[in-house]
C-alpha cells in the first residue's frame, strides 16, 4: 500500500517538476579520479561550511539587535541566557573561520592544477569575486557584537582604503556611514553582512556551481586518470557527504571546546587595548601593513600597500587570460612557483603576525 | 539616486567648537587623560610644571585610539601597528605618518576647555 502510494507521489511530483531531468543533469558530470582528485573535496567543504553559516547566521538574528547600545548586549543575552545560544555563536564563529580556510585550499588547488584555463575562465572570475565577498562576510561580521576586538578592528579595516586616491575617502565614509565608528556603521555592516552579501554570494555560488555543471571537473595537465571516472550524482555527492560529515566533526568540536569568547564592551573613548590583531586570514594584510614604512620613496605607505594588494587581485582574476600555456594544454611551471611563493608570504605573514 | 542616498550626511547638530572636559583638580600634575571632544578622544596632558596641553588621541596611521605609556620613557603608544609618538604628540617610530594634531586648551577659572585650534 505505502509501496503504491509512494509510486503515486512520485508519478504526482513528476508531471509537475522534471525530478528526472534533474537527475540526469547532475549524473551527467563525471569526476576524474588521479592522484590529485583529493583536492576535489574542499570547494564542497566551502559550500557545506557557508550553508553553516547561513542556517546559525538566521538562528542568531532571531536575538541580535543592531543597535550600538544594545548589540553587546543581545550577544551577552544569546551567550549567557538563550539555551545552546552560545553553542550556535561558537558554530556560526567558527565555521567562519572554516570556511574561509576551505575556500582558501579550494582556491590554490584550483591555481596549482591549473584548472582556471579554458574554458572555466568564468568560473575562476567567479570564484574570485566568491572569495571577496567571504572576506567581506569576515569584515562585516566582526563588528557586530560590539566589543572592544571587534570595535578597533573595524576601525582599522575601515580606515585601510582611505589612502586609495579620489574614492578612498569616500568609499570610507560609505562603509562606515559616519566620520566614526558608530551606530550608522553598526546598521550598515548588519545590512551587509545579513542581507546584500548573502544574497549576491547565492547568486554568484549558482553561476559557479552551474558553471561546473556543463563544464565538468577540470583534470590537472600531464595528470593521467589512473581509474575511470564516477558520476558526480549520486557517487561523488555521498563521497562529499562524507566530508562534509567530517568537517561537521571538526567544526562542533572546536565549538564546544574552544567557545567563541565575548570580550569587554567596546568604548570609542578607550586607548586599543595591547595586543590587538585581526582575524588569521586579515593578518597577511595587517603585517604587510606593520612592515611598510610609513613613507617609501616619498610616497605614503599606505597607498603602497593598498595599491599593490588592489593590482594583485586584479591580476589574481586575470590569471586565467595571463597563463597562456597552460591555455593550451600546456605545463606552466611559472605560475606554479608564483602560486607557491603566494601561499609562501600569506603563511609566512599570519605566522608573523600571530607571534609577534 | 542611490549614491546620493548612500552618501552619509555630513554631521550638522551638536557638534561643539569648544567642550568643556573637567576641573583643573581632576587632572593631577603629571597625568595624561582621554577626554571626550564631541566624537573625538583627545589626550589632555597636564604637564609637571603645571601647564594643560591637548593632542588628538587617534594614531595618524589607521585611526585607532593611543595609550600613554611611561616607560622606557613617557610616550604615546598605538597598540594596533606599534607607531609610538613623543609627549609632543611628534611621530617617532612605526608607521604613522604625521604627528598627533594638537588641540587649543583653555582654562576658565578652574574649568578646562579644549578646541580645535
Amino acid at each position: 500500500m505505502s509501496i503504491l502510494r509512494t509510486a503515486r507521489l512520485k508519478k504526482w511530483i513528476d508531471e509537475r517538476v522534471p525530478l528526472e531531468d534533474i537527475r540526469a543533469f547532475l549524473s551527467s558530470k563525471e569526476v576524474p579520479r588521479h592522484r590529485h582528485s583529493f583536492w576535489y573535496y574542499f570547494g564542497g567543504m566551502t559550500l557545506f561550511f557557508f550553508a553553516v553559516q547561513l542556517v546559525t547566521g538566521i538562528l542568531l538574528s532571531l536575538y541580535y539587535q543592531p543597535a550600538s547600545e544594545h548589540a553587546y548586549e543581545s550577544v551577552r543575552h544569546i551567550v549567557n541566557e538563550i539555551p545552546q545560544g552560545w553553542l550556535i555563536r561558537s558554530l556560526h564563529a567558527w565555521s567562519a573561520h572554516l570556511m574561509v580556510l576551505m575556500l582558501l585550499i579550494h582556491m590554490f588547488s584550483v591555481f596549482l592544477m591549473k584548472a582556471y584555463r579554458k574554458p572555466r575562465e568564468m568560473m575562476w572570475l567567479s570564484g574570485v569575486v566568491l572569495l571577496l565577498l567571504v572576506l567581506g562576510f569576515g569584515f562585516t561580521g566582526y563588528l557586530l557584537p560590539w566589543d572592544t576586538k571587534s570595535y578597533f578592528a573595524t576601525l582599522i579595516g575601515s580606515e585601510v582604503p582611505k589612502s586609495l586616491p579620489l574614492l578612498g575617502s569616500w568609499g570610507v565614509s560609505l562603509i562606515k556611514g559616519a566620520d566614526y565608528i558608530g551606530e550608522e556603521t553598526l546598521i550598515r555592516m548588519y545590512s551587509l553582512h545579513v542581507i546584500i552579501l548573502p544574497l549576491t554570494a547565492v547568486l554568484f555560488i549558482t553561476f559557479h556551481l552551474l558553471h561546473n555543471q556543463y563544464s565538468g571537473v577540470s583534470v590537472p595537465v600531464g595528470t593521467a586518470e589512473t581509474k575511470p571516472a564516477v558520476p558526480f550524482f549520486p557517487n561523488f555527492a555521498y563521497r562529499d557527504m562524507l566530508a562534509w560529515l567530517a568537517g561537521f566533526a571538526v567544526l562542533i568540536a572546536l565549538a564546544t571546546i574552544v567557545p567563541r569568547d565575548l570580550g569587554e564592551k567596546a568604548d570609542p573613548m578607550a586607548s586599543a587595548p595591547a595586543g590587538i590583531k585581526p582575524e588569521w586570514y586579515f593578518l597577511p594584510l595587517y603585517q604587510t601593513l606593520r612592515i611598510v614604512p610609513s613613507n617609501l620613496f616619498a610616497v605614503n605607505g599606505e597607498l603602497i600597500v593598498n595599491g599593490a594588494v588592489g593590482i594583485l587581485i586584479a591580476l589574481w582574476a586575470l590569471i586565467p587570460f595571463i597563463d597562456r600555456k597552460s591555455a593550451k594544454g600546456l605545463k606552466s611551471p611559472i605560475f606554479t612557483a608564483i602560486g607557491i611563493c603566494i601561499i609562501l608570504y600569506l603563511a609566512g605573514t599570519i605566522l608573523a603576525g600571530y607571534f609577534t | 539616486m542611490v549614491l546620493q542616498y548612500v552618501t552619509p550626511v555630513a554631521e550638522k547638530a551638536g557638534a561643539r567648537q569648544s567642550v568643556l572636559v573637567g576641573q583643573s583638580g581632576d587632572f593631577a600634575e603629571g597625568s595624561v587623560k582621554i577626554v571626550r571632544f564631541n566624537r573625538e578622544p583627545v589626550l589632555l596632558i597636564h604637564t609637571s610644571t603645571g601647564q594643560f596641553r591637548a593632542l588628538s588621541a587617534r594614531c595618524t596611521h589607521l585611526g585607532c585610539v593611543v595609550q600613554y605609556q611611561e616607560s622606557p620613557v613617557p610616550h604615546f603608544g598605538c597598540n594596533c601597528h606599534g607607531s609610538q609618538f613623543d609627549m609632543n604628540g611628534v611621530n617617532i617610530s612605526g608607521p604613522a605618518p604625521r604627528p598627533l594634531p594638537p588641540y587649543r586648551v583653555t582654562l576658565s577659572g578652574s574649568s578646562i576647555y579644549v578646541a580645535k585650534p
